[in-house]
């Protein structure tokens, strides 16, 4: 562990998050792209490689940080994920374990069970990979 | 009675949140994060979506918005910017050349300035004494030519002081409201 490096510079934690995603991307068909980032919206990894994932990293951090806003104010307990229907697509905000992480998806369709399911294990990969502070 | 939608702008520790707090007289809505990169501003969090919070100022009630200092939450200035009527600009005196910052809000919010008010506010001055006055006046002057835009110097924990700077905002609004008004 690389104690005092931002995540998003940490190279344990982006290769681990980019490991991830690669899985994820092989088993989950209707992705169109993922970005695992800090909570305060800093890009770690994603796939696809080409482009940037800032953007999307930075709206995702926004849409957590409202999810928990309203969660909070509802007492309704903790967030566990998002997940936003579009016409044609569909995003998936989930936080990585109990770090200040957190995975986007974008899909081309509403994502089933197993996408889901998908990207909890994807999560689950890249929390295995956080240094315990 | 009026309603104002107010909204803070500034960099990154400039004090939007703190700001916030301690005018709301409701509980505040925030959406602060872990800051993963200390080096930049050291403080524990930061601000990824938004602040709100209101106030009334009899009869007038007020709503208070703040917005992320980040450059990549740029969408949410975007997206608060357009209902807001005055505007906040608030910079630290500890930031390197805080003038600058004072330049790319304005420029970033000249939309706002120029149908709304505005007013600048100069934190931290006991953290860093700074004859950054003059050249923020100047800063403010050379982007805003065609309006006065008053500076002051605030601590943004300070309710009291707070207040004055929002009223002294909602005064400029109201003097801006009247000047078209009577030009129409
Ligand atoms: N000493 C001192 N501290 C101040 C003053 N004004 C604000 N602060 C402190 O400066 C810090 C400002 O942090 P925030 O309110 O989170 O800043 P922000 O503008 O919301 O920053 P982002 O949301 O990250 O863009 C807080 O720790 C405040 O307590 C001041 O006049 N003097
Ligand atoms: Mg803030």
């Amino acid at each position: 562990m690389n104690a005092g490096l931002p995540p998003h510079r940490d190279p344990a934690i982006v290769s681990a998050a980019g490991a991830a995603l690669a899985g994820l991307a092989a088993a989950c068909r209707p992705l169109r792209a993922a970005v695992v980032l800090t909570d305060d919206g800093f890009e770690i990894a994603r796939v696809p490689q080409a482009g940037s994932g800032q953007r999307l990293a930075s709206m995702a951090s926004a849409l957590q940080a409202l999810a928990d806003a309203v969660v909070r104010e509802l007492r309704i307990g903790t967030t566990d994920h998002l997940q936003l229907l579009a016409s044609e697509g569909a995003v998936v905000v989930r936080r990585v374990g109990a770090h200040p992480c957190a995975l986007v998806a974008v899909f081309d369709e509403r994502p089933g069970a197993d996408e889901l399911g998908d990207l909890e294990a994807a999560a689950a990969r890249v929390a295995l990979a956080w240094p315990d502070v | 009675m009026a309603e104002y939608v107010i909204l803070f702008a500034g960099p990154m520790g400039a004090g939007k949140t703190t700001a916030i707090r301690s005018l709301s007289e409701i509980e505040v809505v925030s959406t602060e994060a872990v800051n993963s990169d200390r080096s930049a501003v050291d403080k524990p969090t930061t601000t990824v979506a938004l602040d709100y919070g209101e106030i009334d100022l009899d009869p007038d009630k007020v709503r208070l918005y703040g917005v992320p200092g980040q450059a990549r939450f740029d969408f949410m200035w975007e997206i608060l910017r357009e209902r807001a009527m005055g505007l906040i600009v608030l910079v630290n005196a500890d930031a390197p050349e805080p003038e600058r910052h004072v330049h790319e809000q304005l420029a970033a919010f000249a939309e706002l300035a120029s149908r709304g008010g505005v007013v600048v506010g100069v934190t931290r001055y006991d953290v860093q004494r700074t004859d950054i006055g003059d050249r923020i006046v100047a800063t403010a002057r050379a982007v805003l030519p065609d309006r006065v835009t008053p500076v002051f110097a605030v601590d943004a924990r300070d309710q009291e002081q707070m207040r004055t700077l929002l009223l002294s905002l909602i005064a400029d609004i109201e003097t801006r409201q009247a000047l078209a008004e009577a030009g129409a």
